[in-house]
């Protein structure tokens, strides 16, 4: 990893005031380099900053003090080389699955070519929606529908794909398909993708690195390599190091590996 | 897939056909055995037509006065649909206004709330004063009258929209226009045609209202010169013509949305599943 980080984050703060004058922190001195083509996972209890340092990234939110660089520029000019997807699919239900994928090419250039509607298939045909893109995402289940954001969020090519939580809504049999399903399309795209989640397996299952946070102000505890080998099936999950990586996990964020009288997941 | 399935599994057209033969069949059922009832009523106890007229006798005046009934029905149309039209082409840009600034929204607020809690039955004959006794002053009353609910419905569709679908905007860089056209409008399209189904109900209120102020024709009209003669049949005949009318044009209403936004009906109906 000697080339300049795709994404840097350099002393980033985020504070706000709250009803009564107070400030609170939200993020407090997050630095984190993630290079090209890495996947990342953020864990961490609620309140820990973990989507707040993912909005910040998008641009959704200003930032206090600190500085993010995208591709060597500063994070407002390169936006436009960021996918995001969110915890609920927010499909819009009044356009066909195809059109919801082509929506930021709308956006951007009025019309979409015969090209753009070309890799929007592509896309769908990947993540086996291909016969769905008539369909309204009403039409879909839950991972479907998910599916089909993630295509909406890869339909510019972006350099970075965010994560923020995205299968915390679904049910876990979804869930555990729709990790298989990232995987495979990362493997596909090889996108850098930096994704939220509060699920430790899901983090280390997916990930090459895990960022560990902690809440009151968001702080990095850890940043925990996952060493297991690619591509990775539900067997990976009964390697020595995907225990050895969620029990360090755990320790970072519990104070203690969490099989005593902590909730496991 | 099998989700999939269950989802777009409806249920068999036989059953259908029963369901939509029913929802036919038993208004109907009720609304002629309540006419049955009232004319055997107005028969049997000798009630005199002038206190409450049989169905057959209404029906009979209406045949009477056929030829001057389209020229009243059109003068009342018009009235609504100059009423109807205005209020949607203020109401709709407006709440635009009002949820796209919080200054416009402080603003305008008082100044609607005032009026709204003005009666407007109160209003027009000050407005047949200041606008005189044509037209402009009969639609201005329909207007003001079925403006307010279109503009609230529109107001709060439009700040409806999910938060997420707002941060999913604002990553694609939206411009004002674009936002508003491909994502917060469509977004309020259901709350858009609650407040169409108001308005143009209370459309036909507002031009009755503005008939029995100031008109030489229209059925609010033929209701007052009616009753001033007694002839109390004809003008439950009118009231019969407008609730017609009513119905007619809140069908068109319904009818727009289905043929137009049908994702709008569609998505009322999963809501409620």
């Amino acid at each position: 990893m000697v080339s300049t980080p795709i994404l840097a984050l350099d002393a980033v703060s985020q504070a706000y005031l709250s009803r009564d004058g107070s400030e609170v922190r939200a993020l407090d001195d997050v630095s984190l380099d993630v290079s090209v083509g890495e996947f990342v996972a953020i864990v961490g209890p609620s309140g820990c900053g973990k989507s707040t340092a993912l909005r910040l990234i998008a641009g959704l939110d200003p930032i206090t003090r600190g500085a993010i660089r995208i591709a060597g520029r500063p994070g407002a000019e390169g936006r436009d080389r960021v996918g995001m997807v969110f915890q609920k699919a927010t499909l819009l239900h009044w356009l066909t699955i195809e059109k919801n994928v082509l929506l930021p090419v709308r956006v951007r250039k009025g019309r979409p070519e015969a090209a753009d509607v070309a890799a929007a298939k592509a896309l769908l045909d990947m993540v086996g929606l291909g016969q769905f893109g008539g369909k309204h995402p009403q039409e879909l289940s839950g991972g479907m529908q998910q599916r089909a954001a993630i295509c909406r969020a890869l339909i510019q090519d972006p350099d970075i794909l965010l994560m923020d939580e995205p299968f915390g809504a679904l049910d876990a049999m979804t869930r555990e398909e729709m990790c298989f399903e990232l995987l495979r399309i990362w493997e596909a795209r090889r996108k850098t993708i930096v994704f939220v989640t509060h699920s430790i397996p899901e983090a280390v299952l997916l990930s090459d690195r895990v960022v560990v946070m902690t809440p009151r102000p968001g702080r990095i505890a850890d940043i925990v390599p996952i060493d297991l080998p690619r591509p990775r099936s539900v067997a990976s999950m009964h390697d020595r190091a995907f225990q050895t990586a969620t029990d360090r996990i755990r320790r970072s964020i519990y104070g203690h590996d969490g099989t005593a009288d902590r909730p496991t997941l | 897939m099998d989700t999939m399935e269950r989802l777009i599994a409806q249920p068999s057209s036989l059953g259908r056909f029963w369901r939509t033969a029913q929802g036919i069949l038993i208004p109907v059922c009720s609304l002629g055995s309540l006419l049955l009832l009232w004319e055997g009523a107005v028969h049997l106890f000798g009630i005199r037509p002038f206190l409450l007229p049989a169905p057959s006798r209404i029906l009979q005046e209406l045949v009477a006065t056929g030829p001057h009934l389209p020229g009243n029905i059109a003068a009342t149309l018009l009235t609504v649909v100059l009423g109807f039209g205005t209020s949607v082409l203020i109401a709709i840009p407006l709440a635009v206004a009002i949820a796209s600034s919080p200054v416009v929204a402080r603003a305008v607020y008082p100044l609607l709330l005032i009026t709204q809690s003005t009666p407007m039955i109160a209003i027009a004959p000050i407005l047949v004063v200041i606008m005189g006794t044509g037209q402009l002053s009969r639609t201005t009353v329909a207007f003001l009258i079925a403006f307010f609910p279109l503009l609230i419905s529109t107001v709060t569709g439009l700040l409806a929209t999910p938060r997420e679908v707002v941060d999913l905007s604002r990553m694609m860089r939206t411009s004002f226009f674009q936002d508003l056209w491909m994502i917060r409008l469509p977004g309020a399209v259901p709350f858009i045609f609650a407040g169409l189904k108001v308005a143009i109900s209370l459309s036909v209120i507002g031009a009755v209202v503005s008939e029995f102020v100031t008109a030489n024709a229209g059925l609010g009209y033929l209701i007052t010169q009616s009753t001033a003669f007694f002839n109390v049949p004809l003008a439950f005949g009118a009231v019969v013509l407008l609730s017609a009318t009513g119905v007619v044009l809140f069908g068109l209403v319904v009818l727009t949305e289905r043929v137009f936004f049908p994702w709008s009906v569609e998505n009322d109906r999963i809501r409620r599943d």
